[in-house]
């Protein structure tokens, strides 16, 4: 045995102590290549040139491993890699190659594919069986493996595999079972009981440690990683699920990392949130870099799921800050499928799908409606001191929001309609997805296509996408490759009316579909309410069929692609230069018809708008990147220069007054309305660059430096830097740590990064002139007001972060944990500070205020079993902490309006979570007079059935220095946990995840609970206060058509919790036996059943208050906020899919 | 391979030389304000901006309009819009909150920054333009702004006064200045406006703020200021230059057809206007939201003359008392106040009464113009201040009404000429946003509010300091009474 060989070392430590002690120890590496389907054709038709004299072998093979795709797999203990050896070589192949290195050694080399094995030839012979003794093959999917570890489970007593994957041991009578190992495989436990052949098939481990992992402008082993990056394989059963934007198979993954699905409408992206959030008024979406084509905005449904190779997050700034000024949110990283050179392959996926949604909202019933309906109207009439006993008539009462209609005291004559039901239905959704790839040793080609037809849970709504994804590379010689990918995507989306959901929760029960004359029910079409039409009772466009006629159409055009050429120039010196481009086209139209559904009377003004919006973005990228191996010191180094444009523009028409309402174009309006256009560019201009070094792959030192230069920004601040720093120790890897045999992997890494964040709109640097129109006298003139404030100082929000982080491998990495603390301070925010209103602008965009994140991620993966039955856990967990700690001049608190119907408020102060809910804090109901009295603070209208609210300041009075804090949106922690088990064929997976904390707040529930102007209360609002004897549950307060008090005024009452856990995913999948799908002539055939979102608890009211964690990416002030227009809930939905492989 | 190398090298010379000045990128569908000014067509249309901050600002929901729905001629039935600023407006209860109050606060000081603004631009400009051509562009943007102060001086007492451009690092030092010492600087701008700007217009600039214009702003400031003398000087000087008169339509005869005219929809600047904010009808053009504003917060009933559905915001909805401060006859009633509406889809009428002042048959693109001060206003001012009832007898006598000292004229309800005058003024210029501040400066507000019911005191006759604008800059007092 040699000791403190470099080379060596570098494998070697991984190992335990139980290795030692066996007869032999094996250590292997798997390098880079995932999966390999095909043999020899790499080798017979790969030269290599080589020239060495006097080197170590180990160089040699490390030239190789270079130079070329081949990777060795060795037992250091038997190949003595630092003979030294001379070679010279020009254009041979492998094989020749091998054989001189080798000749006159006991070294056999086998070659598969790009596996080359070396052992010494003894191991190729297995002596015979004799008694007591357990022999077998153990193979993977491509063939056996040889050094496979086969220990008698529990003891010291080894073996291990020969080249044909052949071996025997010695056992003891008292021997259980057998424990298989080998690195980048699961391991496995086979009991023996009375066998004497044990044939075992490994799996490639999913979480091994060889696995490379995409980073910004490359790629790099796992284990090399300093910084904090999750990584993502869509392996079969991801890619097949039935999404439609690649967002839903991300969720709960990763640690950190929350995908929130901010609506159930067919066709829309979901948000992701990286580390909380760094910003107050610059966007917080992550950047979405496709196989390094940087999108220029946000969107997950610019590629179809099935297409995805891997998706790696970079969560930390070292990481992230190779990206700039577009790092600050993170990085999410897509690499699509490519080919892999074998035996061509053909692909077929296909998904149908039944969608429901999640859960419907708990309204009032008729009779229900129709008792709230008429307190309502009576506790108004009380509270302007009407006499209670006054006749229900107008002439009594003097107006009809203090009466009733008498059918509502005979709530069995109404009807009883469920508006949900009428709107919402099990809607189904197909996808396919056909995928042809393969290879040779030059070149590689895969090509895709890709179909969703999918109907959506809300009537009138539709969505179709069609994908078409080219992806190729070639060798031309030895110097130049040059490669690239083509992804089209066109989709379409019939948008019901925005309104239709929230129409449907709110619409009384008490109408039917239809009423009189076939109209739609409602007012003035049900005997008994002509007169409140409007008044109490929702006039007829509340329906929710009224815009049922409406036609809003959406169709987007998206090519993304790139070509890039890479050439060899010098001994480890590549340059590669490549052009992304980015081209987008979106076109909306809007038919709002003037049929209603309501007769002639009712018809309004037809009006269509169809906008186009279009943006081009391309980059042009050119990297040098030199990579160096010195004596166990490895270096790798990349130069960069990119420059990246972005033009868009809009346009947009209208036309007016159409004569029917059958065609929908702009021709057939008659008049024409508006014609308006906008346009605007960016450009960017970046260096960077970036040096990775380890030494004995134990002790890793990376650090990165990008300088951007970009046109968004002031005149006196082009320029930003951001530089990064991490470093890694594996500690595994020392000598010292032999003496821990549980601990099969530990590093700590710790990094530190500038990120940059400029998502915001061109030219704000800029005072513009706007053009408006002024009347004087009859003239119509054009004049001119500056409308935002100059700032030419106008920089980069920069954030730093500070990550530390550990991995650690235990008992042979059946567990694993990746655990890791940060925390961030971002300055400089781009803030649109508030200012006083008598400068003329009520807030100026500055680089003020700063923000604080700390927070903490734990993944945690167990292989409970590793027998037959394989159950494996993945657990991850996420803290974030979020503070505001500087904000503009003398750090006046900002609060701000949201401008939705409740007028609730949100404020950013410091010391306090970024954009907590900000109002009075609701406190109960009074519930006599008497409470009234003993409470200093109540306000003058109070009366018995009222809201009560807290004297926050103890002042003993109720007034705007009340408000408080009262709810963020921000939860306490979030979690994923994955279990998945495979016995034999079948296997079966469940994903549950869940949102810990946090407070929504729904436009919709405060709506319906206020006005009184006939919305459909919440059923919960039954609990109400209604009379001291019956007094409710003492939360709700009473209902009164004459408001006066704070209840319109924004309260923790309009507030909920937005907890929830969820039963995300189950899948349950059957393959069938390569026996039985060979004679049907595929490769490799699966069928399975999926479950999205099947169960969720959650103690809100609202479909799904996942909808309401994040539902508009570009503003971080709404995040918490949902309901009202644009209401579409989310679906269950359950899929019956297979996957064909021939 | 070398040459690899050699290609890499010009490669990355070529991309990495001089970019800079891709970085520099300006607005492509907007002119800046770094390139504007240069000539005086743009110094013009930079002016020309105040009439459209003037339009803004005598729209629905400003200032002048807050203090009719304060006042007892207006009440809310039912209106848009889910919280109840507008209720505590009409009602009493203004919280410091109050959206509305804040944007109204917003509003005026920006339509204060475009005046400051464009005056900086004529006093410092390199461009060759006539004095009096600068004097009289300065006049213009002067008297908006005097107007626009006079309006938040009387909302809010004592406010920032800025009469120059400044930075919003600037702003915070702007605290709040008495009234006396803001009325006295409008004083001097409104003379100075009233030497510079012509008596009329010809053309296309028919519809500019004139000398009787400023003159007319004055007068309201003296009688603010309790200076009867003052006032009166103001009123014979807009009287004598004899440009104004009754007869709106100028046919020679002046009758309720002058009355009507004035609130047709399509009339301009006419004979009996002295300042009018000026609107276009159309799309895309100078639209008013008055009409939409105060037609009732209801689906399906057709306007006047009208075969549309029309839905309105429901304020300034007229209250019973202001009805029956009609006398029997009165021609006005039928412009000022429409009873109610009948609902299309039943024929049933519900009674929910709002005024016609405003009808434009343009519904969706309102362009009626709104009168400022029109002549009715300065006859009534004038009989105030000489104590002769023929300038109020003019007014009605104009609609046919009697006259005041008649046996016909209800003395009994108002014996006095200062309350014949208080009745005249409420009904001929009920919506126009008089009524309240009619009562406070004739200190009569509390004791006929409070006779109707209205929750109202000292305090309540201004309007609090916006929260916000407390919270963005504390060193602004608020007023007291609200906390």
């Amino acid at each position: 045995m040699k000791k403190n060989k470099p080379f060596g070392e570098l494998f070697y430590r991984s190992l335990k102590k139980t290795l030692l002690t066996m007869r032999i120890a094996i250590i292997l590496m798997i390098l880079g290549i995932l999966q390999v389907n095909a043999k020899e054709v790499y080798s017979q038709n790969t030269r290599l040139s080589l020239n060495f004299s006097d080197a170590e072998l180990v160089k040699v093979l490390d030239k190789i491993e270079n130079e070329s795709e081949f990777f060795f797999l060795y037992n250091e203990k038997l190949l003595d890699t630092e003979r030294k050896v001379n070679i010279t070589e020009k254009d041979q192949l492998i094989s020749s190659i091998l054989d001189n290195l080798f000749v006159g050694t006991d070294v056999k080399y086998t070659i598969i594919d790009r596996k080359i094995i070396l052992a010494p030839d003894y191991l190729s012979e297995v002596v015979s069986q004799q008694q007591n003794q357990v022999s077998g093959t153990v193979t993977d999917k491509n063939g056996p493996i040889p050094g496979v570890n086969v220990v008698v489970t529990g003891t010291t007593t080894g073996a291990m595999t020969d080249l044909n994957g052949k071996y025997t041991i010695t056992i003891s009578p008292d021997a259980k079972s057998l424990t298989f190992t080998f690195i980048g495989m699961q391991p496995q436990v086979i009991s023996i009981g009375t066998l004497t052949k044990i044939d075992v098939t490994m799996a490639e481990s999913a979480i091994g440690l060889s696995e490379v992992v995409v980073i910004g402008y490359g790629s790099i082993a796992k284990k090399d990683i300093t910084g904090s990056v999750g990584s993502i394989k869509f392996d079969q059963g991801l890619s097949s699920l039935p999404v439609v934007d690649f967002g839903q198979a991300m969720s709960g993954k990763i640690a950190g990392v929350q995908v929130i699905n901010g609506s159930g409408r067919p066709g829309t992206s979901s948000s992701v949130q990286i580390r909380g959030m760094n910003s107050i008024s610059a966007g917080s979406a992550p950047l979405i870099v496709i196989d390094g084509i940087q999108l220029p905005g946000y969107d997950l449904n610019s590629i179809n799921s099935s297409d995805i190779e891997s998706i790696e997050i970079l969560k930390d700034a070292a990481s992230s800050s190779i990206y700039g000024s577009r790092g600050a949110n993170g990085v999410i990283l897509v690499t699509t499928k490519s080919g892999k050179s074998g035996k061509p392959i053909l692909q077929l996926n296909y998904t149908y799908s039944v969608q429901e949604v999640i859960r419907k909202m708990d309204v009032m019933n008729a009779p229900e409606y129709a008792q709230a309906s008429i307190d309502a109207a009576q506790n108004g009439w009380i509270k302007t001191g009407g006499d209670p006993n006054a006749p229900n008539t107008i002439a009594a009462r003097g107006n009809y929001i203090y009466t009733w209609p008498t059918a509502l005291e005979h709530p069995e004559t109404l009807a009883n309609t469920d508006w949900q039901d009428l709107v919402l239905r099990i809607a189904p959704m197909h996808k396919i997805d056909l995928r042809a790839s393969g290879g040779d040793d030059k070149t590689n080609y895969s090509i895709s296509a890709g179909y969703v037809n999918q109907e959506g849970i809300v009537i009138t709504s539709d969505y179709q996408k069609y994908t078409l994804n080219l992806n190729a590379d070639t060798k031309i010689n030895n110097f130049i490759s040059v490669g690239g990918m083509i992804n089209f995507l066109y989709d379409h989306e019939n948008q019901p009316f925005n309104r239709i959901v929230e129409w449907a929760v709110q619409y009384p029960s008490i109408y039917p579909v239809y009423g009189n004359n076939g109209y739609l029910g409602g007012p003035n079409t049900v005997d008994g309410f002509e007169n409140y039409y409007a008044v109490l009772f929702r006039p007829v466009n509340g329906h929710p069929l009224y815009k049922i006629n409406d036609d809003i159409q959406h169709q987007r055009f998206t090519t993304i692609g790139n070509l890039f050429a890479k050439f060899k120039l010098y001994d480890g010196l590549n340059f590669r230069t490549s052009f992304n481009g980015f081209l987008n086209r979106l076109d909306d139209t809007n038919y709002a018809a003037g049929d209603h559904g309501m007769g002639d009377t009712y018809k309004t003004t037809v009006s269509f708008v169809s906008n186009m919006n279009r943006t081009l973005n391309y980059t042009w990228d050119n990297l040098l990147t030199y990579d160096k191996i010195i004596k166990g010191h490895t270096f790798n180094m990349m130069i960069g220069y990119e420059y990246n444009h972005r033009d868009f523009y809009m346009l947009s028409a209208q036309r007016r007054d159409y004569n029917n309402d059958d065609i929908h174009y702009l021709e057939a309006g008659k008049t024409i309305y508006a014609a308006d256009d906008d346009a605007s560019q960016t450009n960017l201009i970046s260096y960077l660059s970036r040096l990775n070094y380890s030494y004995l792959g134990k002790y890793i030192l990376s650090a990165s430096f990008r300088r951007d230069g970009s046109s968004r920004f002031g005149p006196n601040n082009k320029w930003g830097n951001f530089p990064s720093f991490s470093a890694a120790w594996r500690v595994s890897d020392e000598s010292f740590m032999k003496t821990l045999p549980a601990i099969s992997n530990l590093k700590v890494r710790a990094s530190y990064g500038f990120t940059g964040n400029d998502n915001f709109a061109d030219y704000i640097w800029v005072s513009q002139m706007t053009l408006a129109k002024v009347a004087i006298g009859n003239t119509l003139a054009n004049s001119y007001y500056p409308s935002s404030i100059e700032n030419p100082n106008l920089e980069w929000e920069r954030t730093k972060q500070l990550n530390l982080g550990l991995d650690l491998g235990l008992f042979d990495n059946r567990i694993i944990l990746d655990g890791n603390i940060y925390r961030s301070i971002s300055d400089g925010l781009l803030l649109a500070v508030p200012v006083p209103a008598s400068s003329g602008f009520t807030s100026a965009f500055t680089n003020t205020g700063e923000v604080k994140n700390n927070g903490i991620e734990l993944g945690l993966t167990t292989r409970n079993l590793i027998t037959k039955l394989k159950w494996q856990t993945q657990l991850n967990f996420a803290v974030n902490r979020n503070e505001v700690t500087k904000l503009g001049k003398d750090n006046a608190p900002m609060i701000y309006s949201l401008g939705t119907a409740g007028g609730m408020q949100k404020i950013n102060k410091v010391g306090e979570a970024m954009f907590g809910f900000y109002g009075y804090q609701y406190d109960g109901v009074y519930m006599n007079q008497a409470e009234i009295d003993a409470d200093p603070a109540h306000y003058a209208s109070a009366t018995p059935g009222d809201g009560r609210y807290k004297d926050v300041n103890g002042d003993g009075v109720l007034n705007s220095s009340d408000r408080t804090i009262i709810g963020n949106y921000q939860p306490d922690f979030t979690f994923g946990l994955t279990n998945s088990f495979t016995y034999g064929n079948f296997d079966f997976s469940f994903m549950i995840q869940g949102v810990v904390g946090g407070t929504i707040y729904d436009d919709d529930a405060h709506r319906s609970m206020l006005y009184h102007e006939g919305r459909n209360y919440l059923a919960e609002i039954n609990n109400r206060w209604r009379s001291e004897e019956d007094p409710g549950d003492g939360y709700h307060y009473k209902l009164s058509t004459k408001i006066d008090g704070y209840e319109k005024t924004v309260s923790s009452y309009w507030l909920e919790d937005g907890t929830y856990y969820r039963l995300k995913d189950v899948t349950i999948g059957y393959s069938l036996p390569k026996i039985i799908s060979s004679k049907i002539g595929v490769s490799n055939a699966r069928v399975f059943f999926n479950g999205a979102n099947l169960l969720t608890i959650s103690n809100s009211r609202v479909f799904d208050p996942e909808n309401f964690q994040n539902n508009s990416a570009s503003n971080s002030l709404y995040f918490g906020v949902g309901g009202g227009q644009n209401t579409y809930p989310s679906a269950k939905i359950y899929s019956f899919g297979i996957n064909v492989e021939f | 391979m070398n040459k690899y190398i050699y290609i890499t090298i010009i490669i990355a010379l070529s991309v990495l030389m001089g970019c800079n000045d891709k970085l520099e990128l300006y607005p492509l569908t907007k002119t800046t304000e770094g390139t504007f000014y240069q000539n005086e067509v743009q110094i013009q249309q930079a002016l020309d901006d105040i009439y459209r901050q003037l339009g803004n600002y005598y729209n629905a929901n400003q200032i002048p309009d807050l203090f009719e729905q304060y006042s007892d001629n207006t009440l809310i039935i039912l209106r848009t819009g889910a919280d109840n600023y507008r209720e505590q407006i009409t009602d009493f209860f203004i919280q410091t909150d109050n959206g509305i109050i804040n944007s109204a606060w917003e509003n005026g000081y920006g339509s204060i920054y475009i005046c400051n603004n464009v005056l900086y631009q004529i006093e410092n400009t390199t461009v060759k333009i006539e004095e009096s051509k600068l004097n009289l562009m300065k006049a213009q943007a002067m008297l908006v702004r005097s107007l626009i102060y006079f309006n938040m001086v009387r909302a809010w007492g004592a406010i920032p006064y800025i009469d120059k451009k400044i930075t919003p690092m600037e702003s915070y030092d702007y605290l709040r200045v008495e009234p006396d010492i803001i009325y006295q600087k409008l004083i001097a701008d409104l003379t100075f406006c009233k030497q510079v700007l012509p008596g009329s217009y010809t053309g296309t600039d028919v519809g500019r703020v004139t000398k009787y214009g400023a003159a007319a702003i004055l007068t309201k400031i003296y009688l603010t200021l309790g200076d009867n003398n003052n006032a009166k000087a103001e009123l014979e000087f807009i009287i004598s230059s004899n440009l104004f008169s009754l007869d709106s339509n100028n046919d020679g005869e002046v009758n309720i057809n002058d009355y009507l005219y004035i609130f047709a929809p399509l009339t301009k600047n006419c004979k009996s206007s002295i300042l009018e904010a000026q609107y276009k009808a159309g799309e895309n053009a100078m639209n008013t939201r008055h009409q939409q504003a105060y037609t009732p917060f209801y689906w399906d009933f057709h306007l006047p003359d009208q075969t549309i559905t029309f839905r309105g915001d429901g304020s300034n909805t007229p209250t019973t008392d202001l009805e029956n401060e009609f006398e029997p006859n009165d021609p006005r009633l039928n412009t000022s106040i429409v009873p109610g509406y009948t609902i299309i889809g039943t024929a049933n009428f519900v009674e929910y009464p709002y005024t016609n002042k405003f009808y434009d048959p343009n519904w969706q693109y309102e362009g009626q113009n709104f009168e400022i001060i029109r002549y009715a206003d300065i006859l009534l001012m004038y009989s105030e201040v000489t104590n002769d009832p023929q300038y109020l007898n003019m007014v009605r006598a104009r609609v046919g009404m009697s006259a005041y000292g008649t046996v016909e004229y209800p003395s009994a309800k108002y014996p006095t000429l200062a309350l014949a005058i208080e009745h005249e003024r409420r009904i001929e210029l009920c919506f126009e946003y008089h009524r309240f501040f009619d009562l406070v400066r004739t200190g009569r507000s509390i004791e006929v509010m409070r006779a109707k019911g209205y929750d109202i005191n000292e305090n309540k006759l201004l309007f609090p300091i916006p929260l916000h604008a407390k919270d963005v800059n504390p060193g602004l007092s608020q007023n007291p009474g609200y906390n």
